[in-house]
């Protein structure tokens, strides 16, 4: 029989990925808090999982993200919910910062990360899985249920709207 | 980063990719990290026998000998209970002339061969009057034509089955008129 699964390795493994899962999760909500939340009930089913299928030992981060993608639907659809993340969404929307970076390269992740945060839903995760997520095309398809031509579309047309707000800004 | 399955981009896009490669996903606050961990102790280490459970076929085997035992008392049950056994009372029928029983509504239960009932509801339609017939040595009678339905009902609800039949039936009463 294969041994449970350690705590403190699943502790090592988040701190590990954490930034990258709550980028995700960032994008998959609306708000800080929602996307705390999401990620935490997502990694608690994992571990839950995990107990149940202790070959499985640590989870790929397809799974990580295809988990924070269920609990972000789910969240979405609790109504009540709904309307209070509404309020809060104008006020936390800038407050909070998706990426990082040294003091003297702040002009350009600032401008990178708006021009990404303005990118379509679809886009803008196809995106993030691809260059954050480290996850393959086919792997994004199997997650999202699409082909893996429409990924790599998406991808391309994320490139392209990226560029051209880049270059507007730039210009003016 | 592995990118090889990356369509063939423009340089742009090639250097844009570069550029966005170089951000770093913004670390969660230590705070948020306490909280995942806090969260993850007191989730409930669920032990291997009960998480595996559904999965060994001898933790079922209780269960298959009370299902079996079950079984048994139901069986038992099934064939001290059967209707057929139980005591049946006469049909209602016309008792003599003088005193003619036309009908009852209350279910008769006949026995069957198998297991299951069959009841006999007589159902009244109508009566006649033939008027006075006059019989065996002058003998003055009023004749009255009933007629009626025999309903039989034969039901087996473990098979979802029933059959119902009617028979018409018409009998002929002669009451006897006494004169003074």
């Amino acid at each position: 029989m294969a041994s449970p699964p350690d705590r403190e390795v699943w502790s090592r493994w988040f701190e590990e990925h954490a930034g990258r899962l709550l980028l995700f999760a960032r994008q998959q909500t609306r708000g800080e808090e929602d996307a705390q939340d999401v990620l935490q009930d997502a990694f608690l089913r994992m571990w839950n999982v995990a107990q149940r299928q202790p070959e499985l030992d640590l989870p790929s981060l397809a799974f990580a993200f295809t988990s924070i993608r269920r609990c972000a639907i789910d969240l979405g659809r609790k109504s009540t919910r709904r309307a209070r993340r509404e309020e809060v969404l104008a006020e936390e929307a800038e407050s909070v910062v998706w990426f990082e970076s040294d003091l003297e390269q702040r002009e350009e992740r600032e401008e990178l990360e708006r021009a990404v945060r303005h990118l379509p839903e679809n886009f803008q995760e196809v995106l993030l899985l691809k260059i954050w997520g480290e996850m393959t095309f086919q792997a994004i398809a199997d997650m999202q249920g699409i082909s893996i031509n429409t990924v790599a579309s998406r991808y391309r047309y994320a490139l392209n709207s990226l560029r051209k707000q880049l270059s507007s800004t730039s210009a003016s | 980063m592995s990118l090889g399955d990356a369509p063939l981009l423009p340089e742009e896009d090639r250097l844009l990719e570069g550029r966005l490669q170089a951000l770093r996903p913004a670390a969660p606050s230590p705070e948020f990290l306490a909280r995942m961990t806090d969260a993850l102790k007191r989730e409930p280490l669920v032990s291997q026998e009960a998480a595996t459970f559904p999965m060994r076929f001898r933790d079922w085997a209780p269960l298959f000998k009370l299902a079996a035992v079950l079984l048994m008392v139901l069986g038992v049950l099934s064939v001290f209970t059967r209707p057929g056994r139980e005591a049946v009372p006469a049909p209602a029928q016309a008792k003599a002339d003088g005193d003619p029983v036309l009908e009852t509504q209350r279910p008769v239960l006949i026995p069957s061969e198998g297991s299951h009932a069959v009841h006999w509801y007589p159902r009244f339609d109508q009566l006649e009057d033939d008027g006075i017939v006059i019989l065996e040595g002058n003998r003055p009678f009023r004749r009255v034509r009933v007629r009626m339905r025999d309903e039989f009902l034969w039901d087996a609800p473990e098979y979802r089955s029933s059959m119902r039949a009617e028979i018409p039936r018409e009998e002929s009463l002669l009451l006897p008129i006494v004169t003074y």
